[in-house]
């Protein structure tokens, strides 16, 4: 929060470099603090690596059990379900981000996802999808054929 | 209970009491008061003076120290905070030091010998209270003059060991060195103290007096006054044998709490806190309650923070009762073991461990090592002489080396000039210093101007063992590591033997005798020049190299370093060959378990991009391969020229004419003379036009050819459009008023207009494509984010623009970009259509988008790309050939396209058939802690800062290449480094000043799979009555597919 009145500063300073950099710090900051949610999650909160003993460079190698999927990644590349986590986590309120109609996250130095503990969890690439998994998708989110294939428009194999 | 204080912390919670001041002010005494008889006539005020009071008005001190000890409190502090000679002069009472730090202490020590003799389960203590005085030894009072101290190292030292005096005399049991706010302050204070008490310890007895050192910090930027982190503080004096460390004052409970855990966590000592009673109120007085104070102590002690706790500022007996009630049934913190990890500090810490990585250390500031410097240094031009400091930090050096040492100069004096100058300055001053010096006089006189753990370069036993034990007895005491040179008194050690033998003996007189921590040894089994064409010395790396190995396996925890560029003295002038050789030698030597070495930072190429003939020239050299090894690498060096790639100097470039000198700011990106520049090239063009069209267009012409051919980065390129942007700003008010005489508006290659979507937010892509435009002199109008397709529209329309471009992170903004294209198309738009963005690809663009509007669609990749198309796009020549081949080419990317569709796939039957089955019974599945949402409002950024990925940082510059070796990349390398650099500054500016702030919500639910999906049980949410959720998931259709996603917490 807050990355936005620093970029107009810098732009009146006429500071591209520090108005970049600093957005590009935030996005950083961002995703450096999912890592680190994530490291308390498995030590902590759900605490099913507590000896876990891993420095940043081999988290960042994903050494540590379990995975942290987000939607708009390859294993779950639609953005409509962030709806369903932000409802969970009351996020709109609780933590002032706010989802656009499209589902992209405000401010934009934010990150989401899913925690799955178990040890043969892993990350896939969902990659192409037929015409009949997407009505069956459909029809379990109770959306339009229409809408669905917009929101998972360069998956679809047809 | 025990009567040992000793055994006393290991078995309990001890409270120390409140505040002296706040107590004093509930008298209201007067001048006269504090003046009492013997002061009557005194020239000077005495109000104020609250340490005076114990001569003065001594039945008020007792009443206050009894009013606390009535409240519980185990150990009651001294009323001598001030009771030092430096703040006592204020008064013109310095000569009272001595007298009143006695009567206080017998003072107090009336109070808790009675309280003791009451109830002699509960002994009581006097801790004798010893303040930071009135002067900083770290710090310059005088802008003008950096280098200027008002106060002494020595100064201050004799002023503490007087008032220590006093108080042992007085009978104080512990000594208390508080409120530190200039860790070198506390060093004097330290050192006077712990002399003091082993001067009165019998010899070989334990010296009995417990010493307590507590820090405060200065604001919530965590840092001391005088600059330094919490942990660089500890490990500036984590070699004190400290009864106890800890923080007090400045602020509140709560505003303590961070910085309580982090000393908790590192601390091999018992941690103290006594934090203020809250942040002060508007009339400036703290006014936290008892209870709520309490609320927060409870929550140090519940969390096992600390040892002791006690209050400061605002804080009185009624606070210290609650403290006493919770520390009765709190539980102990137990200590944290010591480990041999070496630790060192400037402003911030460093601890090189096992695995860490080579540490570099800069050589530049070194008289005898740089020419320039040395100058610099006899021609008292000391701000010239921080930049090279300034330079070598910034070029990667995470250890400075600085050494005086040359005939013509008064070392001494240099020394101390040039490390008050280091500390004056927060990006020099932040790593740790080597002092380097063969006079013992010199390191002494350096080692009391450093606040944080310095390197000592170096003792030897060349002196014998005296001299030895002596100085490594007085660097044990300033906590300095130091390093050992291979030397004895019979000289220098050239064969393993001999290096081997000095090094046993060096460490068996520091580690069994004088008790040196090992940890804070370093070798230096001196490395040696090759290649001299004297048989010799043909082994010397060789013999180095096993040195290294085998103090490494017998030498616990000792490290190893060396001066680097000696090996190579024989190529002196060839500057390509010796950092070819550094290089190979420093490969080999790591491995061999070298853990630091003097180098020149910025000059050392990467091992495997050493051309391969070179490389094995060198290591046949190094590794003493062959015979003939020096004569063929000679030969090889004559054939090399060396390019000496000397970069321009300052002094050089600002002494050519203007318009090379605006050319020059451009393309380094430097805007430090542009204003002036700019001044002094107006009166030179007729009109303000020709300056941008004339030097600035070249420059950035440059700049963007540069850019294009792969030579220079893009952090480079946006620094150099801000410098642009300066200058143009310098040139406005006279653009403006020659626009209205009609001299000519400022030409451009275009305008192009750029937007973020509806719907989404990203937008860094798109800055740095707009910046690289701008830099190629195009107009460029950038609407933001989130922006609907008719704004977008409008804007284009208004602003007559040349082309349009529009970027999208999320998968739905393509969707919206069709619908963008279909509106040109329909309002029927003639300019060209840019697409760009993490999900655009060639073929979205191909199959989606192109085919809705008639003129160019192009995909641009990234900003390398922009400028390309754009030019190409508005160029009357180019424009048609440019246009078709992207036509042919997404053409054939619609035809393939179709056809990849048809690649086989299973069905989702049969997909979901093929899932991976999971024996829930023998998986173990674990209870969360926390069950439901956990909200953190704002969460320390300095512990996020860890947990970035720097590689994805550079990344996003476009700097594609690992952290950390990116830093070290011989193309990258050093723009590299300097972008990480200007990223921390910005980092540490981020976390100091709170400019950002971290939000996060995590939940933990009960969940269960549901064929695809995911059935997420809310009956633990407890306040609200929320149906199930449930996450919907897809499965690959892919063949092979073996994973699918595995979900399951079933509570047991």
């Amino acid at each position: 929060m807050g990355v936005e009145e620093w970029v107009s500063m810098y732009e009146q300073e006429l500071d591209d470099y520090h108005a970049i950099l600093i957005k590009i710090l935030a996005d950083r900051l961002a995703e450096a603090f999912a890592e680190l949610m994530h490291e308390r999650v498995r030590k902590e909160f759900w605490g099913y690596a507590k000896e876990e003993q891993l420095d940043v460079f081999s988290m960042i190698r994903e050494e540590y059990q379990g995975i942290r999927p987000a939607p708009g990644y390859p294993a779950c590349p639609e953005h409509s379900e962030k709806k369903t986590l932000f409802d969970l986590l009351d996020a709109e309120k609780s933590v002032n981000i706010q989802l656009t109609e499209n589902y992209a996250m405000y401010p934009g130095a934010s990150v989401s996802g899913f925690y799955f503990s178990h040890p043969l969890a892993q990350y896939f690439n969902l990659g192409r999808i037929s015409k009949d998994q997407l009505a069956d998708y459909a029809k379990r989110k109770n959306f339009s054929i229409e809408e669905t294939e917009k929101l998972l428009n360069t998956n679809l194999n047809y | 209970m025990t009567t040992n204080i000793y055994q006393a912390i290991k078995s309990r919670i001890l409270v120390l009491d409140g505040a002296m001041g706040t107590m004093v002010q509930r008298y209201k005494l007067e001048e006269a008061d504090f003046r009492g008889e013997r002061f009557k006539e005194f020239a000077y005020n005495l109000k104020g003076n609250n340490d005076l009071l114990v001569l003065t008005k001594p039945g008020v001190i007792l009443e206050i120290h009894e009013s606390y000890l009535e409240a519980g409190a185990d150990i009651i502090e001294t009323d001598t905070f001030n009771a030092n000679r430096i703040s006592l002069s204020d008064y013109h009472l310095e000569d009272l030091a001595y007298e009143i730090n006695l009567a206080a202490a017998t003072l107090a020590r009336e109070a808790t010998a009675r309280f003791t003799r009451l109830n002699p389960d509960k002994p009581r203590w006097v801790a004798g209270s010893i303040g930071p005085t009135s002067k900083t030894a770290s710090m310059s009072p005088d802008v003008q003059n950096p280098a200027y101290r008002a106060v002494s190292f020595d100064g201050l030292y004799d002023a503490y060991r007087e008032q220590a005096r006093g108080l042992l005399d007085g009978g104080a049991d512990i000594l208390m060195v508080e409120t530190i706010f200039d860790t070198l302050n506390a060093k004097a204070a330290l050192i006077a103290v712990f002399d003091e008490i082993n001067a009165r310890t019998p010899h070989h007895a334990k010296p009995s007096i417990p010493v307590i050192a507590s820090v405060t910090i200065s604001d919530n930027s965590g840092r001391t006054l005088s600059g330094q982190t919490l942990e660089a503080f500890l490990f500036s004096i984590i070699h004190f044998d400290l009864f106890a460390i800890g923080l007090n004052c400045s602020l509140g409970a709560a505003e303590l709490r961070p910085y309580i855990e982090e000393l908790s966590e590192k601390a091999p000592f018992p941690i103290i806190a006594y934090p203020n009673a809250g942040l002060p109120n508007q009339f400036g007085e703290y006014d936290q309650s008892p209870a709520e104070m309490a609320g927060y102590v409870r929550d140090f002690l519940d969390n096992k923070f600390v040892n002791m706790v006690g209050g400061c500022c605002g804080t009185t007996p009624e606070h210290i009762r609650e403290f006493v009630e919770l520390a009765k049934n709190a539980s102990i913190r137990q200590i944290p073991g010591r480990t041999h990890e070496l630790r060192l500090s400037g402003l911030e810490p460093l601890t090189v461990f096992k695995g860490s990585n080579f540490i570099n250390i800069g050589e530049r500031t070194n008289v005898s090592g740089s020419r320039k410097f040395a100058r610099l240094i006899k021609e008292d031009k000391y701000e010239e002489a921080l930049s090279v400091a300034r330079q070598q930090v910034e070029s990667g050096a995470q250890v400075i080396d600085i050494s005086m040492d040359e005939a013509m100069l008064d070392a001494e004096k240099a020394m101390v000039n040039f490390l008050n100058m280091v500390a004056s300055d927060p990006d020099v001053a932040r790593v740790p210093i080597m002092i380097d010096s063969s006079k013992f006089s010199v390191i002494h006189a350096g080692l009391k101007c450093i606040q944080g753990k310095p390197i000592v370069n170096s003792i030897s036993l060349k002196e014998g063992e005296d001299a030895f034990r002596e100085h490594a007895t007085l660097l044990r005491k300033f906590g300095a590591a130091t390093v050992i040179m291979a030397f004895d008194e019979q000289g220098q050690a050239t064969t393993l033997d001999r290096r081997i033998a000095i090094a046993a003996r060096a460490y068996n007189i520091l580690v069994q005798e004088l008790n040196f921590p090992p940890e804070d040894i370093i070798f230096d089994p001196n490395i040696l020049t090759v290649a001299t064409g004297i048989e010799e010395h043909n082994n010397y790396a060789v013999e180095f190299l096993n040195a290294v190995r085998w103090i490494k396996e017998n030498l616990p925890y000792a490290n190893v370093s060396g001066g680097i560029s000696n090996l190579s003295f024989s190529f002196r002038g060839n500057d390509l060959l010796r950092e070819a050789m550094h290089s190979a030698f420093l490969y080999h030597a790591i491995k061999a378990g070298l853990d630091m070495g003097i180098v020149n930072a910025g000059a050392l190429p990467v091992y495997d991009e050493i051309p391969k003939m070179l490389l094995k020239l060198v290591e046949d050299v190094i590794l003493n391969r062959r015979k003939d090894g020096t004569e063929r690498l000679l030969a090889y060096a004559d054939q090399v020229t060396n390019s000496g790639k000397k970069e321009e100097t300052e002094a050089e470039w600002r002494s050519l004419p203007v318009a090379e000198r605006l050319r020059f700011s451009l393309i380094k990106g430097n805007a430090e003379f542009i204003d002036h520049d700019i001044d002094e090239a107006m009166p030179l063009y007729d009109v303000a036009l020709k300056i941008i069209e004339g030097p600035l267009m070249d420059g950035m012409n440059q700049v963007g050819d540069l850019f294009g051919s792969g030579k220079m980065f893009l952090p480079q390129v946006v620094k150099s459009a801000r410098v642009m942007k300066k200058a143009v700003a310098r040139l406005t008010p006279r653009l403006e008023a020659e626009k209205a005489g009609q001299k000519g508006i400022p030409r451009n290659n275009g305008k192009i207009l750029l937007a973020t979507v509806k719907g989404d937010v990203h937008d860094i892509g798109k800055n740095i494509v707009g910046v690289v435009l701008a830099c190629n002199n195009y107009e460029v109008i950038d609407l933001g984010v989130m922006i609907p397709a008719d704004k977008i529209l409008a804007a284009a329309r208004e602003h007559n623009v040349d082309v349009v471009g529009l970027s999208g992170l999320i998968t739905p903004s393509l969707e919206e970009m069709v619908h963008v294209a279909k509106e040109m198309e329909r309002l029927k738009f003639t300019i060209p259509l840019l697409i760009g963005g993490a999900t655009t690809s060639d073929i979205h663009t191909a199959v989606k988008i192109e085919p809705h509007y008639s003129q160019p669609v192009i995909h641009v990749k990234d900003a390398s790309k922009a400028v390309g198309v754009v030019s190409n796009l508005l160029s009357t020549d180019a424009k048609h050939d440019f246009t078709n081949i992207i036509k042919k080419k997404y053409e054939g990317i619609r035809n393939t396209y179709d056809k990849k569709a048809s690649y086989s796939y299973v069905s989702l039957a049969e997909a979901r058939n093929n899932k991976l089955k999971i024996d829930w019974e023998t998986s173990q599945i674990y209870r969360p802690h926390l069950l439901g949402n956990k909200v953190f409002f704002d969460y320390p950024l300095e512990e996020i800062a860890t947990h970035i990925d720097w590689t994805f940082f550079f990344h996003a510059w476009k700097m594609n290449g690992k952290y950390p070796a990116i830093l070290t990349d011989p193309v990258k390398g050093a723009e590299a480094t300097k972008l990480f650099n200007d990223a921390q500054r910005l980092l540490r500016e981020i976390t100091t000043r709170k400019m950002l702030i971290a939000r996060g919500v995590v939940g933990l639910y009960p969940c269960n799979s549901v064929g695809d999906d995911i059935d997420v049980s809310l009956e633990t949410s407890s306040s609200r009555t929320l149906a199930s959720r449930i996450f919907v998931w897809l499965i690959i259709l892919h063949k092979k597919n073996r994973v699918s996603l595995i979900i399951s917490v079933d509570l047991p």
